[in-house]
């Protein structure tokens, strides 16, 4: 693993709002003070009672989709195409090796809902089967990898409305630790009946267009687009030439431990995490010359920002100038991260910092230098923007001006270890299965779900194994799913009763963040924390997302794993369509959680280890890749390669390979396979294989629906 | 509507609604505070309940402090049923 981190630039953005399908009309009129909100048009929302938005027009999704396959895509697979190919073309990116990341909370939801509230049913027809092709969340990348030369490797990410954010941050991470040279970030989310009802029914939402952190404020509006950025690690953009946009130096991540939908009042964490991103950067809370709000436009977020705002700058919060696009864009849920930080860079280049429209009068808890009515100028250097998510889920990312000096602290963490692992009992089929749910405190989970309730006790365990308390570690949950029947239920109940019928407590559970945010709160966890997909692999994703936490210095510790539960909405309206039943007739529950943390960490509060991680490498379908890339040691006797989705006799096959021949090498087997998820249980065997001694290094190669990974494990000395 | 079979069921309907697992309809007094303190019911629990009792009773609860004097108690939820009720009776 590198022992320096790169400085991480911005060589392109592209973005589709509601003000612009280019990110040059949409800054310039938002400079201009224009507000994209009107009546919804674009589907049938006669069903709302709030039908206003900021959407976009005239946008087609058979203009952007490759031909013939329109009927594949979903409006924010449209909409995340448009704006990655934007960012691509500005970075001037051929075919390279590219890391992907995409945040984003409803996926193809739009599609999906009309298909879901009417019944689901296995004969469903062609045509309604195609509108659920893109409902999982993951989707958005794979239509992406579709048409961008060069993807390497995807990841989704989802914690809820900071989905994007932590999507840059994450990407950020694979640039900055040296995963990768290039990544594109960003995010993408589309208005659908589930949120246009769904925040109403809270009532988060205001009937006239929002007005952020103005006394008179009534909620929320909504919007919809995306966003992608370009970030390159600095030698690679200075060799290629390209026009360096802004740097992206520091960013924070972290979670409150809460309420699934009010943020803590004080604002105590958000603080924290503006203070920890600007000392990510390398700088003092002076050197921020504006500040990017969340600024919702509802009572709770904008008091708890403004409270966060000033405690973190102090005496320094008047000269830090503070805007928020939401009263002309609306609240994009999934894509607002990346498109702030858009328009975050934007501001930085172009000197002049957009206004917040709909504020005209702070409220007394509120006040801010707010930037109203009209846009200033500014010579500031650097600048943050911050989103906060259900569940308490935050991120905040530094922007520096190109013409600034490099002041990021460049150590990274080189040496990290397993700590601990869950062991979980997990059962062939549903009704023979422990209830996960009854295992836990009623009074703290409330509305828990089962793979919520199995995430909560696989992550204690973790923790218990490994000795550690759950306040000072993050969380990466890898899901692809989401609960698929207790979404079905909501928009059932929505199609057949109405407004009046739809059960405002469950949306904010509805998000595939859900699982995440509730395990943080009811187990204390405020770290980063975040869902992450990465179609079959999730857990060898979200381990890997995990060490680049931990080598950044973004946590102390982490937990990584897996969770999948068998639903009926996954079985009766999923499955068949991607027909993954004949192969795995029996899904299992799923759950593998393990306790990652530096070793210098481990050491300094006298904790075993488990086994070292040496590596974590992800690949798009050529596996042998890392093996060629990588030198076999003189020795490999005492190695053990795991084969998980792959034959280990692809080895004899491939004489490039010769050097690894000497290694033992095993098929693993999957014994309770999930629908999706097929590695987790693969990690734990690889960790037990070095537990019993059976093997001083064990190398995991692992592949799934044309995704591969390898984690190297050695035995600790 | 009787009163104590309405109480009854009104605390069925707290007990699945907010999802009170751990919770039996004999736990629930009939006087004792349910957001805040007592029960520690939040107002995100408040809007499930007005949206379950309206659907339920076939009634409408006013949103704001209004819902707060309602939702005091079990007690105070069933005098309300039962004056909206006689309204239209």
């Amino acid at each position: 693993m590198r022992k320096t981190r790169s400085r991480v630039a911005v060589t392109g953005l592209g973005a589709v709002t509601a003000l612009g399908q280019d990110i040059t009309e949409t800054f310039s009129k938002l400079l201009g003070g224009v507000r994209a909100f009107g009546e919804i048009g674009e589907f049938d929302v006669s069903s709302c009672r709030i039908r206003t938005a900021a959407e976009i027009k005239n946008f087609r999704v058979s203009d952007v989709a490759p031909a013939g396959r329109a009927a594949l895509h979903s409006r924010a697979d449209a909409l995340a195409i448009a704006a990655a190919e934007a960012a691509v073309r500005e970075a001037c990116i051929g075919e390279q090796d590219l890391y992907l990341a995409v945040g984003g909370t409803g996926g193809g939801m739009r599609e999906a809902e009309p298909v879901l509230m009417a019944d689901g049913s296995p004969d469903m027809d062609a045509s309604r089967a195609q509108k659920l092709f893109s409902y999982p969340l993951f989707s958005s990348a794979k239509r992406i990898a579709e048409v961008i030369p060069g993807v390497r490797h995807a990841a989704t990410f989802c914690s809820a409305c900071s989905s994007s954010a932590t999507a840059i941050a994450q990407a950020a991470t694979w640039v900055a630790t040296g995963r990768c040279n290039r990544a594109l970030a960003g995010g993408t989310d589309a208005l659908s009946l589930l949120t246009l009802t769904g925040f109403a029914a809270l009532g988060a939402m205001s009937s006239e267009p929002c007005r952020p952190f103005d006394k008179a404020r009534s909620g929320m509006s909504l919007g919809e687009g995306a966003a992608f950025i370009v970030l390159e690690n600095e030698a690679d953009a200075l060799k290629r030439g390209v026009p360096i946009l802004a740097w992206l130096d520091g960013w924070s991540l972290g979670a409150e431990a809460h309420h699934i939908t009010h943020p803590e009042p004080s604002g105590a964490r958000a603080a924290q995490l503006i203070g920890s991103a600007v000392r990510h950067a390398g700088l003092d809370l002076g050197d921020i010359g504006y500040f990017n709000a969340h600024g919702t436009g509802t009572i709770p977020n904008d008091s708890m920002e403004a409270c966060a705002v000033r405690s973190a700058f102090a005496g320094w919060s008047d000269n830090v100038a503070v805007s928020t696009a939401k009263g002309q864009l609306g609240h994009t849920l999934g894509a607002s991260g990346a498109i702030e930080a858009a328009i975050t860079i934007l501001a930085l280049g172009s000197g002049r910092l957009p206004p917040t429209i709909g504020l005209t009068t702070p409220a007394e808890d509120t006040r801010l230098n707010h930037i109203m009515r009209e846009s200033i100028a500014s010579r500031c250097r650097h600048a943050l923007t911050s989103s906060f998510g259900f569940g308490g889920l935050g991120a905040v990312l530094a922007f520096s001006h190109v013409d600034t000096v490099n002041r990021i602290p460049n150590r990274l963490e080189d040496k990290l270890v397993i700590t601990g692992t869950s062991e979980l009992p997990v059962s062939k089929d549903r009704s023979q299965s422990v209830d996960p749910i009854a295992e836990l405190d009623p009074d703290k989970s409330r509305r828990f779900d089962r793979v919520t309730a199995l995430t909560c006790t696989g992550v204690k365990q973790a923790l218990h194994s490994g000795g550690l308390a759950a306040s000072s570690v993050g969380m990466i949950v890898g899901n692809a799913l989401g609960n698929v029947e207790r979404l079905h239920a909501y928009l059932s109940r929505l199609h057949t009763k109405g407004l009046r019928g739809i059960p405002p407590a469950e949306f904010p559970h509805l998000v595939p963040s859900a699982i995440a945010g509730n395990a943080s709160i009811y187990l204390g966890i405020k770290g980063p924390v975040t869902t992450v997909s990465d179609d079959g692999l999730c857990s060898d994703a979200a381990l890997d997302l995990a060490c680049c936490c931990l080598q950044l210095g973004l946590a102390e510790a982490m937990v990584a794993g897996v969770v999948e539960s068998p639903d009926t909405g996954i079985e009766r309206i999923i499955d068949p369509l991607f027909v993954l039943s004949d192969r795995f007739p029996q899904p299992s529950q799923v759950s593998n959680w393990f306790l990652v943390e530096s070793q210098r960490s481990a050491e300094a509060r006298g904790q075993e280890p488990l086994a070292r991680i040496l590596d974590t490498w992800r690949g798009q379908g050529l596996w042998y890749q890392y093996f060629i890339d990588h030198e076999a040691p003189l020795d490999v006797s005492r190695f053990t390669i795991l084969c998980s989705g792959i034959s280990s006799r692809a080895f004899e096959r491939l004489p490039a390979l010769a050097r690894w021949h000497g290694a033992t090498r095993k098929d693993f087997e999957n014994p309770k396979p999930g629908t999706w998820e097929q590695s987790g249980a693969a990690l734990a065997a690889a960790l037990a294989e070095i537990r019993c001694g059976a093997a001083d290094e064990v190398v995991l190669v692992a592949r799934a629906h044309a995704h591969c990974s390898v984690i190297r494990l050695a035995k600790v000395d | 509507m009787e009163r104590e079979p309405l109480k009854l069921e009104v605390k069925r309907l707290l007990i699945s609604e907010l999802d009170l697992r751990g919770k039996s309809e004999a736990d629930i007094v009939d006087d004792a505070p349910l957001f805040g303190e007592g029960l520690g019911l939040d107002s995100l629990d408040a809007l499930q309940l007005a949206a379950a009792l309206e659907e339920r009773f076939g009634i409408s609860i006013p949103e704001g402090d209004a819902a707060k004097e309602i939702f005091a108690s079990v007690n105070a939820i069933t005098a309300h049923i039962l004056s909206v009720s006689a309204d239209h009776a």
